[in-house]
Order: C-alpha cells, then structure tokens, then sequence
C-alpha cells in the first residue's frame, strides 16, 4: 500500500543571522498518523513547524501540505491552508484579554464569521470533550493553572474540527500526572478527528504514548525515523542517547563554560 | 502578545493579525484624541474663566465675551487636525513595537521605551510640520 504523505519537507534550510537552525531537513508526514518529533532544546523543532504554518519563511526547501505549496502562496491560499490546521502552543498562546470559551470560539467566529451563539455552543462541547466543565467558560485564563490552559488551548487546537493538529510541546511545564491527562486527550482528540498529528516535545513518556511513528531532529536535520515500536532498537547512537537522557554520548552539549 | 506566541496563534486560527490588532487600534487612536482635545479645550477655558474670575478678579461677562469673540474656528479645527494625527503617530508607534517586540519580559519593557520614545520625536517632527502648513495656508 503506498503511503499518502499528509505534509512534506524536502531540504529545508532556516537560520536567523549567522545560526543555522534547519540545515537540510526532509521529513513526511502520514496522513492519519501522529508523528512525534523529538530532540533537544534548540535543535528547530518550533522552527520547522512554523515553517510549515508560513509564520516563518524558509530561505530554500520546499514544504507541501496536500501538494500544494506552502511556502510561496498568496495571503488568501494560506488562509485557505490555515484553515486545516489546529495548532497547541508551548504556553498555550490563550488571548488574555478573551474569556475561555471565546478562546476555544476564535477561530470559528473571527477566522469563519461564525454566529457567536452557535459558536458558543461548539466551544462547550469542545471544551467538554478535553474535561472541562461549563464553569469555567467565563473566566479568563489567568484564573486558570497551567494544566486547565494547555486543556483550552486544546479545544481551541481542536474547535474548527482540523484535518493537521500540531502540538508544541505539550507536556512541558506539567506535572507527571496532568502531562499523561494532556496525552490522553491527545490521542483521544487525534482519534475522534482522524486528523493527521505532529507533536514535537523532548518528553519520552509523552512520545511513546501519543505517537505512531518517531523522528529525531539534531542540528536542524531528521537524523532518524521509524515505527514507535522500533525507537529502542534505533541502531543509532544519537537517539539511544536521548531516550535514555544520558549526558555522555555523540550529542555533545554546548555548556559555556568560564 | 509577541512573546507569548498570541499573535501566532492569531495566524494559526486563520485571522490577520494586521486587521484584528492593529487596524482598530490605529482607527481608535486617530478618532479618539480629537475627542480628548475637545475636552481638554472645554476645560483649559472653564479653568481659565475660573482662575481669572475669582482669583484675578476680572468681570464674567467680560471674559466669556472676550473668549468668544477671539476664538477663531480655525484656532479649534486645527487643534483637532493635530490630535487626529498625533492619535495615529501614537498608535501606529505602540502597534509597531509591540507587534515586533521580542525576548520575554524584558523586551516588552524595551518596546515600551522605544515606543514611547518615537512617539515623542514624531510628534515633535509633525507638530512642526503640522504647524507650518497650517500657518501659510
């Protein structure tokens, strides 16, 4: 059976002055499947998937979202674009000035002039579906914990029923027991849309459990893909060394030292 | 909104952040300070009336006629005018660096500065130029 490639990069190049942050890096994306990208901080894990949503313009490369070209496309084609795409930030990026439900409502009545009653019943629902009650749909999100944000910012990712959701280090900054909460509506959330899926993070226990296929980013280029299953037996010295975070190994850290 | 990824999120939720951000800022900055000169004018003249009836001892009726009589449509319209643009020189400055602001708190701070500083030199320039256009015309 041939695959069908949701999204796809081929040689992209990124840097921001002299730091060259992707350097070549080619990845597909399935349709239908979460991939989870994983490497280390600062290796252009956000980079590549802003490239991907044109917040960032690649210097060369070519990225494809259902073949079409994403990188040179009139305004109008990438909110044509956009409109498949769900997107959970690191922080959440909630608009602070907006209650809850308005948040989790955006995108249907901003981005698809959508009545505000009929919006508000959607974001209910929405925010239903990640665990959180009607409570809370008036509050703004500075009254809400780490944990409620990353759950609004789902409903927001998953308000407009998109075909591609990213999700940007979605674990980061929770406890254990929230950040396997937050998998499980992940992958509930992928499953009931059937939408394609790319997190990045550098939490394993969060990459086992939401991905079906694993790559490794390092100095801005996919140094090793394959199936969940096979990330223990990698046969790549780079990606044993993460996964088993040890210090010592070919990922060499770059302390500044005094 | 820059550092915390808001206006990202804006683009990822397929609005501009051009016309949802800055376009009513600006539009409210150049229609609303007018709005607050007008004020300042009623009261910098109340003040006046006050200061010079019952401190200076000058005659009410004198004052308000005097007022009246030398105030001039253009003294007001062109005050308005220079408000207009100042509210847009001002909005425009604010949108500007924070749209562009960057590196976490510390540079919200710094936008800020920045802001408030070229603010102030558009201002200085456009008064200027303001002034002499409205003067020779």
């Amino acid at each position: 059976m041939a695959t069908d490639i949701h999204i796809q990069m081929i040689d992209v190049h990124k840097r921001f002055g002299s730091n060259v942050v992707l350097d070549g890096l080619s990845l597909d994306v399935e349709r239908g499947r979460s991939l989870v990208v994983i490497g280390g901080s600062g290796t252009g894990k956000s980079v590549m998937l802003k490239c991907v949503l044109g917040i960032l313009t690649p210097e060369s490369g070519e990225i494809t979202v259902d073949g079409h070209n994403a990188i040179r496309q009139s305004s109008a084609e990438r909110d044509e674009m956009l409109r498949k795409f769900g997107m959970l930030f690191q922080g959440a990026a909630l608009f602070d000035s907006l209650t809850v439900w308005e948040n989790v409502a955006f995108g249907l009545i901003q981005g698809r002039k959508m009545a505000r009653a009929e919006a508000h019943d959607i974001a209910l629902d929405k925010m239903g579906q990640v665990g959180l009650g009607a409570s809370v749909a008036e509050l703004k999100p500075a009254e809400l914990s780490g944990g409620m944000q990353k759950r609004v910012g789902l409903a927001r990712a998953i308000a407009a029923d998109p075909e591609i959701i990213f999700f940007d280090e979605p674990t980061t900054g929770l406890d254990p027991i929230m950040a396997d909460v937050i998998n499980n509506l992940i992958v509930d959330c992928v499953r009931r849309l059937g939408a394609t899926a790319v997190s990045i993070t550098h939490d394993m226990a969060s990459a086992r459990k939401i991905a079906d296929r694993i790559a490794m980013i390092h100095k801005g280029r996919i140094i090793w893909s394959g199936e969940v299953g096979e990330i223990d037996n990698s046969g790549s010295p780079y990606v044993d060394q993460f996964i088993n975070g040890r210090a010592e190994g070919p990922i060499k850290m770059e302390v500044l030292r005094a | 909104m820059r550092v915390t990824e808001q206006i990202d999120a804006l683009v990822t939720l397929s609005t501009n952040p051009f016309k949802y951000l800055v376009a009513p800022r600006i539009i409210a900055g150049t229609l609303c300070m007018p709005l607050l000169v007008a004020i300042a004018d009623i009261i910098g003249i109340f003040g006046g009336y006050v200061v010079g009836t019952k401190s200076l001892g000058f005659n009410s009726g004198a004052y308000i006629k005097n007022t009246v009589d030398f105030i001039e449509l253009g003294d007001v319209t062109s005050g308005l005018f220079k408000a207009a643009a100042f509210g847009f020189i001002i909005a425009l400055m604010g949108c500007y660096h924070g749209y562009y602001s960057k590196g976490g708190a510390q540079g919200v701070g710094r936008a800020t500065t920045n802001a408030v500083v070229s603010a102030s030199i558009l201002i200085l320039a456009a008064n200027y130029v303001l002034t002499s256009l409205i003067f020779t015309s």
